[in-house]
């Protein structure tokens, strides 16, 4: 791993200004953090990656003749190795997850967008399937993993289209989703978990096989650990129609308190089913989190 | 140019602090903020918190001239046109209502109140006039001082009692218009019987008045003392050619007074009676004299008492005129219609009482009426055999004018009987049919007996127990059966057989005249009813016409005002006496109200007449006129309130630009 991060580029509120995900996962990976992920594994694998002057011993399998007669030059030609193992990335699109408080740039979904790109970016690049499961109280979108260029590319296309809104269901299509991976498979799981802790381990209990992992990401923004600065605010419920009164400075302790020992249950329980578990604050780098999933990946 | 009702009304504008306090105090709570889960947030208590100057201007301004508005429209304001005649004054004007009922010739009233009413008139310098009540019409006299002075001296109280709510409602239209000051001056002794009813409300009407009570006579507490009345006096027959004329005496003192009454008859009198009468009571005193000796008479108490005119009472000494009846018959007479006319003769002739009411045979009127002189003076008219006689000298029309006229005429079948009911169908007196005479074939059966009698009717309430026992032994042994015919007539049928066929029928006229038609005739031959005691009551409770019920069986006694008609005209009672107005003989007596010492303190009756006393009070009068002449604005100030109020509803309801701005920056 380097051990130097240009953390400028792993900030937010830069990338925030980056539309396209595939510059924005570059930028990220092949900037801030060169050399942190596992080199691709060149090999017999059927996606072309590059050419490379041709060394003695080398199997002339791999000359490509129509450049040598161009060029009279010996080059060989280097293919991606896929892996067998699948990157599924399962992002939360609740009304929720829209979420922007008055210090934030971009929403919470902004900013789960941008680190599944990156996600998928390193995970491509490591010749993973990659896959992605979009949902709200309905399945938004669902690309199963596959390898390649193309499903890449895919997977930026989809990213670009996630819009918030509906509620939080999360076991719908959670089935659907599982039973469509394939062999060894990673979930990448990006929600804020609210109203989760009771249910949501039960979810993950298939990463006590080991043949899966799970990485739950969950996404809070600012104002949810520390609650918005106004006298008093008239609450209202995104996903809901509750409505409370109420001045925050006067419940602010108690508010993070009950905040922490929730985060604080909700790992425990995901631990409990070897779910690995992290908070993000939405004003955070991305290093943090790319770190997290990079160790997991290696580990494999 | 505006002008208030109720300006009072206006330091309710003082509430406009309310909304500025408001502005100043309170910072309002209607933020909207849209969050992810509001799981952990708990409700709480929110600051308020105090500013230096007030917040929302625009609403605060609408909501003061919301309060203005209110306190406006409170106020009841109204548009002073420039063009109302504004009310000039041409000085003040005083009304004396000088009161002229009989009482106050008693107890020097009206001396003590032609004294009051010319100090008045010479104390004041303003126009002064003089109103005369006490009757049914007011009078009004508006002289120079001089002839008013002159034309009190000259007044005497009238006979009619006393009415002074007449005086009240009229008082207001006899001022002058344009006066700056109508002054009232009520100078009566406010007797209790005349201004116990009186209300009216001078005051509001723009009237100052003033109670002068005279007529008092060291009266205590509204009480006046020394008065004995002659309160009745009648004269009813008293055996063989003698009457007697009682007279009830009352002693309106509260101390027992002994008095002598003496009956004053043909220029003399003709006999004295000595009387004590408790205190506040009656006593009845009799004289008796020969009948026919005299046409009227005087009962008189001697008393030197405070109050004169109640002292003595006229009445007439002659009977009134008995009731008359007579009877229509075929030219030849059979013995059953003799025997008929013989029971029925006698049992009428029976019917009225030791007194003058009376009955008498007049068969001159009968045969008056039966050849077409309807102005005859006839009750009952008995038809007996009604037959074919009656058809040939066209009895019909008569007797229908009779009966339109209000008399009751009673009549019994002749022979045939399906002649008799045919006639008076043919005439449109009954509609009833003829079916059979039942009984008429033998005498030997048992006879027909009367049905029980229908509990509300007017006959089971004159016979019960013995007589109706009685009634209900008479014997029928035969009677004619009636149905109903297709003409139907408002008849009733009071009397049935125990079968339920009809023994009596009678039909009601328009004018109060009664026809009573028996299936049977009123001899021993059909049946025993004439023999028995029920005979009479029967008769005269089924031939009671409103025309009897009405005449009166004494002369009519009225009071002065009173007005009784006659046949060329009205005799309008004036001063008591004895008076022969056409056939009547009336006596006219003063009203017994009039007698009565209780008056009324000006205490009380300023209760009744608008509030305490007064001297200048004509604000009230001049906005009732004003108000005519003004435009309300009140319904101007209520429409400009709503809209405000709904200004005020939507401006202040929370708005949505928060939470709009902050979704959009969610779902961008």
């Amino acid at each position: 791993m380097a051990a130097s991060v240009d953390h400028q580029l792993l900030d937010p509120n830069h990338l925030n200004q980056i539309e396209d995900y595939s510059l924005l996962a570059r930028v990220v990976v092949d900037g801030a953090l060169p050399g942190i992920h596992r080199s691709l594994r060149q090999g017999r694998g059927s996606e072309f990656y590059q050419y490379r002057p041709y060394t003695r011993g080398e199997d002339l399998k791999l000359v490509d003749w129509k450049v040598f007669a161009k060029r009279d030059e010996l080059v060989s030609k280097t293919f991606q190795e896929s892996t067998n193992f699948s990157v599924c990335l399962v992002i939360d699109t609740s009304a929720s997850m829209g979420y922007q408080g008055e210090a934030s740039s971009y929403s919470k979904l902004r900013y789960a967008k941008m680190l599944a790109a990156c996600f998928a970016y390193i995970a491509h690049r490591q010749g993973d399937r990659l896959g992605l499961f979009a949902y709200s109280d309905v399945v938004k979108e669902w690309i199963r993993p596959r390898s390649g260029s193309g499903q890449l590319n895919r997977i930026f296309s989809a990213l670009r289209g996630l819009e918030s809104g509906g509620s939080t269901a999360h076991k719908f299509g959670w089935e659907q989703m599982v039973s469509g991976l394939p062999g060894r498979a990673m979930i990448i799981f990006i929600s804020d978990f609210l109203e989760a802790e009771d249910t949501l381990a039960e979810q993950l209990r298939f990463s006590l096989s080991s043949r899966y992992e799970s990485l739950c990401l969950q996404l809070l923004d600012p104002d949810e650990i520390d609650l918005p600065n106004a006298d008093s605010l008239r609450f209202a419920e995104l996903e809901g129609d509750r409505e409370v009164s109420t001045s925050p400075p006067a419940i602010r302790e108690k508010y993070k308190i009950e905040m922490n020992e929730f985060i604080e249950d909700l790992g425990k329980k995901l631990s409990s089913v070897s779910s690995e578990f992290e908070t993000l604050i939405s004003n955070q780098d991305l290093g943090c989190a790319l770190r997290r999933f990079l160790g997991m990946r290696n580990r494999k | 140019m505006i002008e208030f009702a109720q300006p009072a009304a206006l330091w309710t504008a003082l509430a406009i602090g309310l909304p500025v306090l408001a502005h100043m105090a309170y910072r309002r709570v209607t933020k909207k903020f849209y969050f992810p889960s509001i799981r952990f947030i708990r409700p709480s208590q929110i600051p308020r918190t105090g500013k230096r100057r007030p917040s929302d201007i625009p609403l605060l301004l609408i909501r003061i001239i919301l309060f203005l508005i209110t306190a406006t429209l409170l106020a009841d304001p109204y548009w002073k046109s420039e063009t109302t005649p504004v009310t000039e004054g041409s000085g003040e004007e005083v009304l004396i209502a000088l009161d002229l009922s009989p009482s106050m010739s008693g107890w020097d009233g009206l001396k003590e109140a032609k004294e009051k009413a010319a100090e008045i008139i010479n104390s004041n310098a303003e126009k002064v006039g003089l109103l005369i009540f006490g009757r049914s019409e007011l009078e009004k006299i508006e002289l120079g001082k001089e002839e008013l002075l002159k034309k009190i001296n000259f007044l005497s109280h009238y006979w009619t009692k006393g009415n002074a709510q007449l005086m009240l409602d009229q008082v207001p239209s006899m001022f002058s218009k344009n006066v700056t000051g109508r002054k009232l001056i009520i100078i009566s002794d406010f007797q209790k019987s005349d201004w116990q009813t009186a209300y009216s409300n001078l005051v509001e009407s723009g009237i100052s008045y003033k109670l002068v009570k005279v007529g008092q006579k060291n009266g205590l507490k509204g009480r006046r003392f020394n008065n004995v009345s002659v309160m009745d006096a009648r004269a009813v027959p008293a055996g063989p050619e003698k009457i007697r004329i009682w007279s009830v005496v009352r002693n309106w003192d509260d101390v027992n007074k002994t008095v002598e009454v003496d009956l004053f008859a043909g220029g003399k009198v003709q006999s004295i009676v000595t009387a004590s009468v408790s205190p506040l009571g009656s006593t009845q005193v009799q004289f008796v004299l020969r009948e026919g000796d005299f046409a009227e008479a005087l009962v008189r108490v001697k008393s030197e008492d405070e109050f004169k005119l109640d002292n003595q009472r006229h009445l007439w000494l002659k009977a009134p005129p008995a009731r008359r009846f007579g009877f229509w018959m075929p030219e030849q007479e059979s013995d059953e219609t003799d025997d008929e006319k013989s029971f029925l003769k006698t049992a009428v002739a029976s019917a009225g009482d030791n007194g003058w009411n009376r009955w008498e045979w007049n068969q001159d009127q009968a045969d008056g009426l039966r050849l077409g002189d309807d102005q005859l003076k006839l009750e009952i008219l008995m038809v007996l055999g009604v037959g074919k006689w009656f058809e040939e000298e066209q009895l019909g029309r008569p007797l229908k004018i009779f009966l339109k006229n209000g008399g009751v005429v009673l009549a019994t079948p002749g022979e045939p009987f399906s002649s008799s009911v045919s006639v008076l169908r043919s005439n449109g007196l009954m509609g009833y049919n003829f079916v059979r005479v039942a009984g008429g074939a033998t005498r030997s059966r048992n006879p027909f007996r009367i049905g029980s009698l229908d509990e509300e009717s007017a006959l089971a309430e004159v016979f019960a127990g013995k007589s109706a026992r009685d009634l209900y032994l008479s014997a029928i042994h035969k009677f004619g059966i009636l149905k109903p015919g297709p003409v139907e007539h408002d008849t009733e049928i009071p009397l049935r057989d125990r079968e339920g066929r009809p023994l009596a029928l009678v039909r009601n006229f328009d004018g109060g005249g009664k026809l009573v038609f028996f299936p049977f005739r009123m001899n021993t031959v059909w049946t025993d009813i004439p023999l028995r005691n029920s005979f009479l009551p029967l008769l005269m409770e089924l031939t009671q016409g409103k025309g009897i019920e009405s005449s009166s069986r004494a002369w009519p006694v009225l009071e002065p005002g009173e007005e009784l008609p006659g046949n060329q005209g009205l005799f309008t009672a004036g001063k008591p006496g004895a008076y022969r107005f056409e056939d009547q003989w009336v006596e006219v007596v003063l009203s017994s109200a009039e007698s009565s010492p209780d008056t009324f303190s000006q205490k009380e009756l300023s209760e009744s007449l608008g509030g305490t006393l007064k001297n200048t009070e004509i604000k009230l009068q001049d906005q009732i006129v004003l108000e005519k002449e003004n435009d309300p604005l009140w319904m101007w100030f209520a429409i400009a309130a709503a809209i405000l109020l709904i200004i005020e509803m939507f401006w202040s309801r929370p708005t949505q630009q928060n939470t709009s701005s902050q979704a959009n920056s969610i779902h961008a």
